[in-house]
């Protein structure tokens, strides 16, 4: 179902179609939330949040004037934005708003899609492309990740890091 | 920032079979439909304090949003035509047996022929205290639930109103105190337009004549000629008036929220769950468990419903019926925190909240509460520590005649 037939459905009464847009959009709202509140928990949670508001607010948004996604992105930042203020921690909202635009779901066409996908399933070693499935697809935590290998946090953090740089020269 | 767009490109990259993280989802649909917005843990800021009207609605099932939706939308005049349909004999409940519940309340097991509810099998239909329904009483409401069911399916499938899905008409039955030409007078409603076109529809099929109006009857006087509460655009359209198959008082909001469908818990079918009445029911949740840091998707997850025995710093005791009592290890007294904490600051997270009185809302010992939580496949204990335990809920309801203010169930 398209994005905007989901959104009549719900509007028109079909809670359960929202299913899809918490599908569709959890893994990257999640990862966005954790990079600017620094802790996956407090992502987790704030992502949820949004999706919560989202629905509420569903009857005011307009799809003539943003894309769901840009809206629920939107939210969910200020969401962070908030709780960083009420930990009182420092918010840059221009380095956050700048965040934003770079994290909003991309609009890949099919070619580069399939480009990224042979790209991630030819990684080196093969543990590379389970761990960037794990943590870009299955919205799998750091921690998560970390225990079905016994490892450190820390160390993912490297492989996904190795991973990307693989995947950066393979794509460019 | 590169490398955020990077990433971006990455998730959208995501095959279809690699599907989201299913508790995730099924946490924020829950929340949904439960209507809980509040926790202690994880909500951490404030919502909007303004309350709109979906807003206050949101808290509602569907069904109930959509009943109160059509009552309060006003209808306005300049209508085309009329059709006059009668929903008797569309449905008929049979009672298989009427007996008293593991919790003591009056309980149903019907049969509904020809009614789309949309409850599994298994579902029987408990009479909630303070209705002081009869088994008949019963009967009837459900029958009147049944007539709105095919009054819901027929708008939907015949009304040219892509905004006005008006799937139940509580409160919306009157008796006809007057007839004109060109009128028809309801009960506490008044005068309203009635065409010379009027027809009677008998099983959706069967055409019958407006003279099958007479005074005295119940009807359910629609118009899809009103203003969406979701696009707050006015639609033209036509007005139907659904001939009712019982006293008026049986489509009321009151009467139907007194009657309410129990069936098996959510992966955990040996147990009796309440499920929404589509009416006025809700959950408050009264604190998470551990599991939320330790989802594993290979287990189950479960719920369970019962009445509170007893709780301390440990273990929270609960009668699921039966004889059967479940224990939900803690690590601290979530129930006693909740009561002298939670409660009170329940109002500044949400408006819901804000009419009622916290003193109303704390859990006292023989309370129903709800509570999910993981559990492997294959077991099904009665024992269930704190990281199996996803939350508690507090089974709350808004009084029937006052939808602002909640009281336990």
């Amino acid at each position: 179902m398209d994005e905007q037939a989901c959104i009549r459905k719900v509007l028109s009464g079909d809670v359960e179609a929202f299913r899809d847009l918490v599908d569709r959009y959890q893994t990257g709202l999640i990862i966005h939330c954790e990079n600017l509140l620094k802790d996956r928990q407090d992502g987790e949670d704030v992502a949820q949040e949004a999706f919560i508001k989202a629905y509420a607010h569903l009857p005011k948004f307009s799809q003539d004037k943003a894309r769901f996604s840009t809206w629920l992105y939107q939210i969910a930042t200020n969401l962070c934005i908030d709780l960083l203020r009420k930990n009182k921690r420092k918010v840059h909202v221009k380095d956050i708003e700048a965040r934003l635009e770079a994290v909003e779901p991309a609009h890949t066409i099919e070619e580069d899609i399939e480009r990224i996908r042979k790209a991630v399933a030819e990684l080196e070693p093969p543990k590379y492309a389970a761990i960037i499935k794990a943590y870009f697809w299955e919205g799998k935590s750091y921690q998560d990740i970390a225990a079905t290998y016994h490892t450190s946090t820390n160390t993912v953090g490297t492989w996904i890091s190795r991973a990307k740089l693989q995947l950066k020269e393979k794509l460019s | 920032m590169k490398d955020l767009k990077f990433d971006a490109q990455l998730i959208a990259a995501r095959p279809k079979n690699h599907k989201a993280k299913r508790a995730f989802t099924d946490a924020v649909m829950s929340s949904i439909k439960s209507s809980e917005i509040f926790s202690s843990q994880i909500r951490r800021m404030n919502v909007n304090k303004k309350e709109t009207l979906f807003m206050k609605l949101r808290h509602l099932p569907k069904i109930a949003i959509i009943a109160i939706a059509v009552g309060a939308l006003a209808l306005l005049t300049g209508t085309t035509y009329a059709v006059v349909k009668t929903v008797q004999g569309l449905s008929n409940v049979t009672v298989n047996e009427s007996s008293t519940n593991e919790f003591g309340r009056k309980q149903l097991d019907v049969t509904l022929n020809g009614c789309e509810f949309p409850y599994e099998s298994g579902t029987t239909y408990e009479l909630k205290e303070g209705g002081e329904l009869s088994a008949e009483d019963g009967v009837k409401a459900l029958q009147a639930r049944c007539d709105m069911e095919n009054i819901s399916e027929w708008i939907q499938a015949n009304m040219n109103s892509e905004h006005a899905p008006p799937a139940y008409l509580m409160d919306q039955a009157h008796a006809i105190t007057a007839i004109t030409d060109s009128t028809v007078t309801l009960q506490d409603k008044g005068e309203k337009p009635l065409p010379q076109t009027a027809k009677v529809i008998v099983k959706n099929n069967e055409a019958g004549q407006r003279s099958d109006l007479k005074v005295g009857d119940i009807v359910i006087y629609y118009s899809d000629t009103m203003r969406s509460p979701w696009s707050r655009q006015e639609t033209n359209g036509e007005v139907v008036i659904f001939k009712a198959s019982q006293q008026a008082k049986y489509y009321t909001l009151e009467i139907q929220s007194y009657v309410n469908p129990r069936g098996p818990c959510m992966s955990n079918p040996e147990r009796n769950c309440l499920k929404s009445n589509g009416i006025n029911q809700t959950t408050l949740m009264v604190a998470m468990g551990g599991a939320r840091h330790t989802i594993d998707e290979s287990e189950d997850t479960r719920e369970v419903q019962g009445r509170v025995v007893s709780y301390d710093a440990a273990q929270i005791k609960v009668d699921v019926g039966k004889g059967v009592i479940y224990t939900f290890f803690t690590t601290g007294n979530i129930i006693e925190r909740y009561n002298q904490t939670t409660v009170y600051g329940l109002a500044s997270f949400d408006t819901i909240y804000s009419k009622t009185d916290p003193e109303a809302l704390k859990i006292r010992i023989g309370d129903d509460i709800g509570v999910g939580y993981l559990e492997d496949p294959s077991s099904f204990s009665h024992e269930i520590s704190w990281n199996q335990l996803l939350g508690i809920n507090l089974m709350v309801e808004r009084i029937p005649n006052n939808l602002d203010v909640l009281r336990k169930y």
